[in-house]
């Protein structure tokens, strides 16, 4: 069974969660025209899971995770164009082993933090984002992606991993 | 590896706060945080600050055509029961999450040094018309200041800008008494260089002075620098023409490749 959402209801969930969405694109893409744009892109991707979603919380986890990861995207697809050569983060290894302190210190550098992730692999890339950058905890990333906590965890470890490599590569 | 920090607020917890959804008494706590902990404050006011944007800018003009094209249908499906990959511990877990909102201040990673928005390396080479946004800050209030604001001596005032496809960027006013100002680089010699399709927020606020009358701002984009002493004399033939020229004047005579101005009334 189906029912068309009225515009008052799509105008009404895009004028409460579009500052969200906008804040969210403005931060990842900084420039102003690209986050009005991807605004609007993942404001239509989004609109069915806001109607349905019982709190703000939900709504919000919804729009971290789409929009996180569209803007992600759209800063590869950038930087791919610009800079083609642009080297990929190294292979780390696939271990379940909690990482060392060490590696949390570097990436306590949130701008360092945005560069690593933007050149990490997609699985890897919007969870490091809500974790590093937002500050969110393993539950609610976990919370937003649909995954456990352990799996947040995992891929965490693997991305910390391999920014460590990546950084020591490049001071080399 | 440590799962909650308890020093910062995580970006849930504001976004809850903006949107008036974290309850009396968490929003209470947050706000008392924030006036606390200088980081979270400037996080909170650059959130603030997109909030503003949107409200002010992007939504009248944007409202109208998100709305004709959503045009969607969504299954009628009811929350519980009818989503078979959502779990019951999903579902608890938001609902206790909700409920108990006071948890969410206490969520967050220990940030390092926050960096400078103005960043030397990734350009993103990313094309479009410069933006220029004026905020100021009244007490704990922070709006987008409109072309004619009325603003109050004391007032902090910031910018924002998004450089587009330029390289310079200079800001200067002319006000009711004549006097030209650069404000950015601050009493500098000619434009700062900033990184083409980066967002730049200039990180001192400018507290407006006893001056009343009106004041254009002006800021100036351009490939090549541009002198402060260039942009001073134009700025001074508008103000030799009275407070009517500074309010009827949206562009100054330099070799800007975009400009654009806000006035303020004090």
């Amino acid at each position: 069974m189906t029912r068309p959402m009225s515009d008052a209801r799509v105008a009404a969930l895009y004028k409460k969660y579009g500052p969200a969405i906008f804040a969210r694109c403005r931060r990842l893409l900084t420039d102003r025209a690209a986050s009005e744009d991807a605004t609007q892109e993942v404001f239509f991707r989004l609109v069915k899971h806001l109607d349905r979603a019982p709190t703000s919380v939900e709504a919000l986890m919804w729009i971290y995770r789409i929009a996180t990861n569209h803007c992600l995207n759209e800063l590869r697809n950038q930087r791919r164009r610009a800079r083609p050569s642009a080297p990929a983060m190294l292979d780390g290894s696939e271990t379940t082993s909690e990482p060392s302190d060490a590696s949390e210190d570097l990436l306590a550098n949130r701008d360092l933090a945005r560069r690593l992730i933007e050149r990490a692999p997609e699985h890897l890339r919007v969870a490091a984002w809500l974790y590093y950058v937002d500050g969110m905890s393993h539950e609610e990333v976990g919370l937003a992606l649909g995954l456990s906590r352990r799996t947040i965890i995992n891929y965490l470890g693997q991305f910390q991993r391999r920014a460590t490599k990546f950084v020591e590569a490049q001071s080399l | 590896m440590q799962d909650v920090h308890p020093h910062h607020l995580s970006s849930l917890a504001l976004d809850l706060l903006l949107l008036g959804d974290l309850g009396d008494e968490p929003a209470r706590d947050a706000k008392r945080h924030i006036e606390a902990c200088p980081s979270c404050r400037e996080r909170y006011e650059e959130l603030q600050l997109s909030y503003e944007t949107f409200e002010r800018q992007v939504h009248p003009r944007t409202a109208a055509d998100v709305t004709r094209r959503a045009g969607t249908t969504v299954a009628a499906t009811p929350f519980l029961g009818a989503h078979p990959r959502r779990s019951r511990w999903r579902t608890a877990t938001l609902a206790a999450l909700a409920g108990a909102a006071a948890l969410l201040l206490l969520l967050a990673r220990p940030f390092g040094r926050r960096e400078p928005s103005l960043a030397e390396d990734t350009a993103l080479l990313v094309k479009g018309a410069p933006s220029f946004d004026i905020f100021a800050r009244r007490a704990s209030r922070v709006f987008l200041v409109q072309d004619g604001a009325q603003l109050e001596p004391g007032d902090a005032v910031r910018f924002m800008a998004s450089a587009g496809g330029a390289s310079f960027l200079l800001v200067a006013s002319i006000d009711a008494a004549g006097r030209a100002t650069i404000y950015f680089p601050y009493l500098g010699q000619e434009s700062a260089a900033i990184s083409p399709g980066r967002h730049f927020t200039d990180s001192s606020s400018i507290v407006l002075d006893e001056t009343r009358g009106p004041e254009r701002i002006f800021a100036l984009f351009s490939s090549k620098p541009i002198a402060a002493e260039v942009v001073s004399r134009a700025l001074a033939a508008i103000g030799r023409g009275g407070v009517e020229s500074i309010r009827g004047a949206p562009r100054v005579d330099v070799p800007a490749d975009f400009q654009t101005s806000v006035l303020i009334e004090k």
